[in-house]
């Protein structure tokens, strides 16, 4: 399979800290997969979504992303094939109003006007934004806010989408809605996702599930591997997915349970038999 | 005493320009003292324009709001607002609004300073509120525009608990927070709720935070104040829920599919905790 995204020992200090906030970090993302990256406050999620999108370089390792080599000279290559949604939505606002905003991305792709207005109206409406079209950002709910940071992003089509805590201010039904619309857009466009997330259960969505803890990559698998290390999980500050957490209060409680990974109706279903089978 | 009262309460942002948005329409509520109420609702439902009424960042386009003995109305002037002010702890949705010295430590300090402690004292108050949101001394120095996301919400709430206040208002609070600091910050909240008798209003969409610690829970659904009510009453009516685009606490959600199994639940576990417990009892109960 095709790389898309290849990141090799990545180290880098933010100015006038000498602590390593990326410590050696290396992994590769291949073309069409779902990533999602989990780890506590301050453990470097964000530094290194920046640092793939070239917003700040290394101090020293390599990043390459669809074949081209991170520098001075790719950079804008780089960021144009890459749709990025900030961990808070006012550092990405440009437009004096949503539809400009979410135009922006598209500015610099040579698409002519009608094509623009076109696409902007359908990302809108996709995140369910478009009577807002004509407001003004700063003027937006939270949630409407991350909406239409996620349409600049659609509109913009790009090869490689990263999303850091995208849809933490949504309310419960939309974020059930902006995940399914993204993987359904992942399956249409074809595009690698790269998504930070602080909720557990989305995770168990993903491809793979990375692990990020003081700088360092401690652990990347399949999320059934990942999600089933309660020990690991609890240990580094993080949730159990909902079944796992059954599974792990009721092992407290001295009842015996399965090994392996179990999402929640596994765990109801295996509950309801032992129940029934008691009788 | 600061019991809360909306009377009749209408919001527009933008009075009288073409933009003009009608945010809330006729808001009727009562938020007792000592109380923890929760506010849920969909994006763009009018959760945070509600509350900022009560701190005086807005005012009613029309109707009055009571806090205590105070009464906040479109004519209340700002020497009025701030008294009102005084007495409240907000927690912005975006803690990057509210952040502003040139380190952690000072802008932590900022607010009981700004009340009449002396430095040192807030000095004091301020690593004790550093500690309680879980920053490592190491950041005191930090600009507060220097940090993590997360790290920023934990100097936001800090900044906020280190002046005391009698009403805590908390916009989102735990959104950026990893899951450790989601569980410690809402187990903290619920603590000054107990223990000081703090009245904690809390705007969330963590139906499963809503359910767990609050007494009392209004559902908003664009700009309508639709229910209020016990946790109990709101999360046991499924179809209520989903109609204002919520959706149940994962916990309600696994006990009724445990229920259609033979499992009985009393009292209705609003944790899971408490859910595993009432499985276990069942289990064990079996076995002998
Ligand atoms: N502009 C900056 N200058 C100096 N240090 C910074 C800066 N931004 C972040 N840091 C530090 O780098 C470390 C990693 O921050 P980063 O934002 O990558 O964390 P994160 O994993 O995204 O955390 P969160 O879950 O809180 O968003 C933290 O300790 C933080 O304090
Ligand atoms: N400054 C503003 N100017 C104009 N309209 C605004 C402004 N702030 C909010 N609104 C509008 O008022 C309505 C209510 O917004 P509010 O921020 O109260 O929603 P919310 O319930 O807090 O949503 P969220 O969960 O997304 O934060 C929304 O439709 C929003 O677009
Ligand atoms: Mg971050
Ligand atoms: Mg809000």
């Amino acid at each position: 399979m095709n790389n898309i995204i290849s990141v090799q020992n990545a180290i880098f200090s933010y100015p006038g800290n000498d602590i390593h906030v990326l410590n050696d970090i290396s992994f590769d993302v291949s073309q069409g997969e779902w990533v999602a990256i989990i780890g506590h406050n301050g453990s470097g999620k964000s530094t290194l979504a920046k640092a793939i999108d070239g917003l700040l370089s290394l101090d020293s390792g390599q990043v390459v992303v669809d074949g081209l080599e991170l520098n001075e000279n790719t950079v804008w290559d780089v960021r144009s094939k890459i749709g990025f949604v900030f961990q808070n939505p006012d550092n990405q606002f440009v437009g004096a109003t949503v539809a400009d905003d979410v135009a922006f991305g598209l500015e610099n792709r040579h698409v002519d006007h009608a094509t623009m207005v076109a696409k902007v109206d359908e990302a809108l409406k996709l995140v369910r934004m478009d009577k807002y079209a004509d407001r003004e950002p700063a003027g937006l709910s939270g949630g409407q806010k991350q909406r239409v940071a996620l349409a600049g992003v659609i509109a913009m089509q790009p090869k490689i989408v990263i999303l850091d805590e995208a849809t933490s201010m949504l309310d419960p039904q939309g974020r059930q809605e902006v995940i399914e619309l993204l993987h359904e857009l992942k399956q249409r466009y074809k595009f690698t996702v790269l998504t930070i997330t602080h909720d557990i259960d989305e995770t168990a969505l993903a491809d793979r599930l990375f692990v990020i803890d003081d700088g360092s990559l401690i652990s990347s698998g399949e999320p059934e591997k990942i999600l089933s290390d309660s020990k690991m999980l609890l240990e580094k500050g993080l949730d159990l997915p909902l079944g796992e957490h059954i599974k792990h209060d009721l092992k407290e409680l001295k009842i015996e349970v399965p090994e392996e990974y179990m999402n929640s109706s596994q765990v109801v279903n295996w509950l309801c038999q032992q129940l029934s089978s008691m009788e | 005493m600061s019991t809360i009262e909306f009377n009749g309460v209408n919001f527009s942002y933008q009075v009288g320009t073409p933009f003009e948005v009608n945010a809330l329409h006729d808001i009727n509520v009562r938020i007792s003292d000592r109380s923890y109420t929760a506010i849920v609702g969909h994006t763009g439902s009018g959760k945070s324009t509600l509350i900022q009424l009560l701190d005086g960042l807005i005012r009613p386009t029309t109707g009055t709001i009571k806090v205590g003995n105070e009464t906040i109305s479109s004519t209340s002037s700002n020497s009025e607002l701030g008294k009102i002010r005084s007495k409240i702890g907000f927690v912005f949705q975006f803690p990057e609004n509210q952040l502003f010295e040139e380190t952690v430590l000072k802008d932590i300090s900022f607010g009981p300073q700004n009340f009449g402690k002396s430095e040192d004292e807030a000095i004091v108050l301020a690593k004790e509120a550093m500690q309680l949101v879980g920053l490592d001394d190491s950041l005191a120095q930090r600009s507060p525009f220097e940090l993590s996301g997360g790290q920023m919400r934990r100097v936001a709430i800090a900044g906020v608990l280190a002046m005391k206040p009698e009403i805590l208002i908390l916009d989102e609070p735990t959104a950026g927070l990893d899951p450790r600091g989601q569980r410690e910050t809402m187990q903290l909240f619920s603590q000054l709720h107990r223990k000081n008798n703090i009245n904690v209003i809390l705007v969330t969409h963590q139906m499963e935070d809503a359910a767990a610690f609050a007494n009392q829970v209004l559902v908003m659904n664009d700009g309508n104040l639709v229910k209020a009510g016990s946790p109990n009453e709101i999360f046991s009516n499924p179809e209520g829920l989903i109609g204002n685009h919520l959706t149940i606490p994962k916990t309600t959600k696994v006990a009724n599919e445990l229920t259609k199994g033979g499992f009985r639940f009393d009292p209705y576990p609003l944790t899971l905790e408490e859910l595993s417990r009432q499985v276990a009892k069942q289990l064990e109960s079996g076995s002998n």
